[in-house]
């Protein structure tokens, strides 16, 4: 009877912790990251009564979670993923915004200028299509400069993303090693932690591996360690770093530092992956890859029209000027640099220059600077004071030390400093400097033309020459105003170019002897629109990638890459979600909750139960029929 | 495969919000028309769409300017036309003029109409057009292209403005001039027989030119002439190997005769100015002219003279008229090519504009039957997702 009592007790004791395990299952059908948990039955073994083994009851476990370590790893893996092209997909969506459509972003404030120019072109003379010239490079501008306060935009809620994403590593990391302490004290009795415990660790993991990619390791004792890519330690039992954002010395880019025992190491380019991986890839490489592009543009474009237009007269008869401002190299020294030296730089072909960004370091062995360019990781390695690349020469001054930096970034700041230095539109140098007549009185019919200005800041190219055939016509001599010979006995071609102070011309025909022909300043020359024609061609002139895009070409190709990246990682983020939803069902397929299951096993140890208070109440009965007895 | 709770939700509602994705696109699609409005959409058609968009615009602009250089043209081809009548009066002029019964009255009269022809023409040089630009003035189109001085009965007249006029570009690959310039229609006829004539640039008097043409061809010795003042009131005269030809009295207007050469100066001149007269294949419609009324108003011409003089003059004449009709056939023939330039930008731009409706706009009747599909999946799957969701067996524990 005691037998059948303790029988009767230990079942009651088990069904009962049986049950209180289903029940917290059904309490946490909708808990994220919860493993159903079951309790094991064993028979508790026997008693000799004499010769006859008797049962003893039944012995329930420690509830235990059901799952699977390898779904497990695997969907922290594609999480971290799913992070990362959801960041980079978002990124791509901000920056397509700052583009536009065709009708309403910088393409269109482009053709509108492009269309202003050929106005003017037109009509040289006329005040309204000058006017409207002048508004238009205004607004020009000012589209490049709103593309810098919208790219900031994007970069500010980068950045402040950056500096959220770091604290909730630390925060995680920190919950991480609390529970690790938590999991070396809190053993069973069959030396496991307690399933809830792992279940908010790997729900940490998780967490944590949407942040950044990380490698797990489970101790014996159940804890875990935390690497990164190359080894970095992120979690040691119940040690860990610290993050904190930095700027990459080795770059100058954006990065995050870690600091394990008082040592600091830059990580940035380990995390690929994760909300941080795409975060500092945004941040380092899409918009600065957007921002260098159209910086280039404006610099290239304007640098182009300024050369232009210095070939032209306005309608004062003046010189033209600059149509177009814009700020040189960005170039920086590292903060410790500990030498003295001085950088600056200067583009000289905007058809050479990246739209990338570079670091300079000074090796004192060799006396040189190796260029890394910070995209592409290519270098190259060259002595100063001056030393060119890429369509950009830099110059170096004073006593650099050993390891000093310096970034130099060519197109930088393109788009913010861009300006339009024109506000009249009688400024507008439509007409070319010079033109070329031939005399009215020449005897043949020989004809000039200026074939093009090659040097705008010649100081001797409005200086009037006349050039006069000799006797017989096969050559000709180039006189000065004054009569002076610059050369004499030229031999003659018919259409050959003939160059002299900075301009080219050429003549065709049978001039006869005697004639003249003048290379002369263009007074009043209101209905040429040479240097107009120029700059309105300037649409489909292939001024970039080694003379292969067009200012509207490089942007298109931006606006496709850009597109294009964001574009990838969304499809690719529609099949991670594929891939994760499906390892999903496959976790929850070991791990999940099944009310159903569930409410069956509640029925089932209700029946348990009630069968087990039964046996308590027949041992009862059965003592109490004895009692009688007596 | 076991199957847990969680599971039924999640699957239910991927494929719910899938399906409203998908719904919210061609909805659209169709409330706008287009396929795609961002790069990040489909970003290898928007690039292209923004190329085609930039091609639409150049076209754009290359119709403008022909459009703008159609009608600058179309200004300077009536102008022509009324130059051609002139020319052709002044031809009409001239074969009257050869009548053997007109006396000098008749004459003088012809001279008359034709000195007023000539202002006329000269009237016409220095058209302007909307704007105020000469239309013959090349660069300096501010400018009157055209001055004319008048002395005594002979014109002289001089081209101030440029060789060219501005280009304009109609085409990636063309540019056209905005027209003639009035050195080519008036100055650069061919003519035999003909000279011009220069001032040295170091002459400081105040004396120029008239005019000067070849009267008797006969009589014409073709060389490089040289005249040099010796003082205010004669000039000496050198030819082109510096051998003396002799030396002549100077009054201001009066003709100077020599080797069957007249010319005449105006002003007050200084010792050592000096003039040539040099042999060419072109004189200006202007010299003719004065050819002309010269022959008709000499009173001691005789008659067979004179008649050798109307004949060459009418030669002059008849070539300046081919000269300008074939001067306006040049801007008839470059407007016609603008014509054709404007209809090949037509149908560029017909073609740009239907690979853009082929790239990004929407296929009304493909999105419509689409949405109707989807709708009607989001719908069953709702349906299901209420039926399937109160199957449970709690609702049978009593």
């Amino acid at each position: 009877m005691s037998t059948m009592l303790q029988i009767g007790a230990s079942a009651l004791h088990s069904t009962n912790r049986a049950m209180a395990t289903a029940s917290h299952n059904v309490a946490n059908v909708a808990t994220e990251g919860f493993s159903r948990q079951r309790v094991e039955f064993n028979s508790a073994g026997s008693n000799m009564v004499g010769s006859v083994a008797v049962g003893r009851g039944v012995e329930a476990g420690h509830p235990q979670r059901i799952y699977d370590q390898y779904v497990t790893e695997q969907l922290r893996n594609i999480g971290s993923e799913k992070a990362y092209l959801e960041v980079i997909a978002t990124q791509g969506e901000q920056l397509d915004g700052i583009f536009g459509t065709a009708d309403s972003g910088l393409q269109a404030a482009l053709e509108s200028f492009y269309n202003a120019a050929s106005d003017v072109s037109n009509d040289p003379t006329s005040a309204a299509a000058r006017a409207v010239f002048v508004e238009q490079s205004d607004l020009l501008t000012m589209r490049f400069n709103t593309v810098e306060d919208q790219l900031q935009g994007v970069e500010r809620v980068a950045q402040g993303q950056i500096s959220k994403t770091v604290a909730e590593i630390n925060k995680i990391t920190e919950s991480l090693v609390d529970v690790n302490g938590m999991i070396k004290v809190a053993r069973q009795g069959d030396g496991s932690a307690r399933a809830d415990l792992l279940d908010q660790r790997d729900k940490l993991l998780s967490d944590l591996s949407d942040k950044m990619n990380i490698n797990a390791y489970e101790n014996e004792d159940q804890t875990v360690n935390v690497y990164l890519k190359q080894g970095q330690s992120v979690v040691m039992g119940v040690r860990r770093s610290v993050f904190e954002e930095s700027i990459d010395r080795e770059t100058g880019q954006q990065s995050v530092d870690i600091m394990f025992n008082n040592a600091r190491h830059t990580i940035g380019d380990v995390i690929t992956r994760g909300e941080l991986g795409g975060l500092l890839e945004g941040a380092n490489e899409m918009i600065t890859q957007t921002r260098n592009t159209l910086g280039r543009t404006a610099m290239g474009l304007g640098d182009a029209m300024n050369t232009m237009h210095r070939q032209g007269i306005d309608l004062s008869g003046n010189a033209g000027q600059d149509l177009f401002s814009f700020a040189g190299p960005d170039v920086k020294g590292a903060g410790d640099n500990a030498g003295t030296a001085a950088v600056t730089a200067v583009i000289d072909d905007f058809s050479q220059l990246t739209a990338e960004d570079y670091a300079m370091t000074y090796n004192a062995a060799s006396s040189d600077w190796t260029i890394k360019n910070t995209t592409t990781d290519a270098t190259v390695t060259a002595a100063g004071p001056s030393i060119s690349l890429d369509g950009f020469t830099l110059t170096t001054s004073g006593a650099p030390a050993d390891g000093d930096i310096f970034y130099v970034r060519p197109s930088r700041d393109g788009i913010v400093s861009f300006a339009s230095e024109i506000s009249n539109g009688s400024e507008l140098a439509a007409a070319s400097k010079i033109r070329a007549d031939s005399s009215n009185v020449n005897a043949g019919d020989g004809n000039i033309e200026v074939v093009k200005i090659t040097d705008g800041n010649n100081v001797s190219l409005t200086d009037p020459v006349t050039i006069q055939f000799d006797d017989p016509p096969s050559t000709f001599s180039v006189l000065d105003s004054s009569g002076g010979v610059i050369a004499a006995a030229q031999a003659y071609t018919p259409e050959a170019t003939i160059a002299f102070n900075g301009w080219e011309v050429k003549i065709e025909n049978t001039p006869a002897s005697g004639d003249t022909f003048e290379v002369i300043p263009n007074n009043n020359g209101s209905g040429d629109n040479m240097v107009m024609r120029q700059i309105a061609a300037l649409r489909d002139t292939e001024l970039f990638v080694n003379g292969t895009q067009s200012a509207t070409d490089a942007y298109t190709s931006l606006v496709g890459s850009i597109g294009t990246q964001a574009n990838i990682a969304s499809i690719n983020l529609e099949a991670k979600e594929v891939a994760y939803t499906s390892l999903q069902d496959r976790r929850d397929s070991i791990s999940g909750v099944n009310l159903d299951e569930e409410a069956a096993d509640l029925i089932r140890l209700q029946q348990a139960y009630m069968a087990a208070s039964r046996v308590i109440s027949t041992s009862q009965r059965m003592f109490d029929s004895l009692i009688q007895m007596l | 495969m076991r199957f847990a709770t969680s599971m039924l939700n999640r699957t239910m509602l991927t494929s719910m919000n899938r399906q409203n994705e998908r719904i919210f696109n061609l909805q659209t699609q169709l409330s706008t028309g287009q396929k795609f409005h961002t790069a990040t959409d489909n970003p290898i058609d928007f690039a292209s769409t923004l190329d085609l968009d930039h091609a639409q615009k150049r076209v754009d602009q290359y119709k403008r300017n022909i459009d703008s250089l159609t009608q600058r043209m179309g200004l300077q081809e009536s102008t022509m036309g009324s130059i051609t009548d002139n020319v052709k009066r002044i031809r009409e002029l001239s074969i009257q003029a050869g009548n053997p019964s007109y006396d000098m009255t008749n004459r003088k009269a012809i001279s008359t109409e034709l000195r007023e022809r000539m202002r006329e023409i000269v009237d016409l040089g220095n058209t302007q057009d909307a704007n105020g630009e000469y239309i013959f003035a090349g660069f300096t189109s501010d400018d009157t292209p055209f001055s004319m001085n008048q002395v005594g009965d002979l014109f002289h007249v001089e081209y101030n403005g440029t060789d060219h006029s501005r280009e304009i570009q109609v085409s990636e690959s063309r540019t056209m001039p905005v027209g003639l310039v009035g050195k080519d229609v008036f100055f650069d006829i061919s003519g035999e027989n003909s000279v011009r004539t220069d001032a040295a640039q170091a002459n400081t008097g105040s004396a120029a030119f008239s005019t000067a043409f070849v009267d008797d061809d006969t009589a014409y010795i073709a060389d490089d002439y040289t005249l040099t003042f010796t003082s205010p009131t004669s000039l000496s005269i050198t030819d082109g190997a510096g051998g003396a030809v002799g030396t002549y009295p100077y009054t201001s207007g009066e003709i100077i005769e020599f080797n069957g050469l007249k010319m005449s100066f105006t002003g007050n001149p200084d010792v050592s100015d000096s003039f040539s007269v040099r042999t060419s294949q072109y004189q200006d419609i202007f010299t003719t002219v004065n050819q002309l009324t010269e022959a008709l108003e000499d009173p001691s011409q005789p008659a067979a003279s004179l008649a050798i003089d109307l004949s060459k003059s009418l030669g002059h004449v008849t070539e300046a008229l081919d000269h300008v009709v074939d001067q306006r056939a040049q801007i008839g023939s470059r407007l016609k090519a603008l014509e054709s330039h404007q209809e090949t930008n037509e149908e560029l731009s017909f073609q740009i504009q239907s690979r853009y409706s082929k790239l990004n706009d929407t296929d009304f009747a493909e999105a419509a039957s689409d949405l109707a599909q989807q709708t009607a999946i989001l719908q069953a799957a709702q349906l299901t997702f209420s039926k399937v969701q109160n199957l449970s067996l709690f609702n049978y524990i009593q």
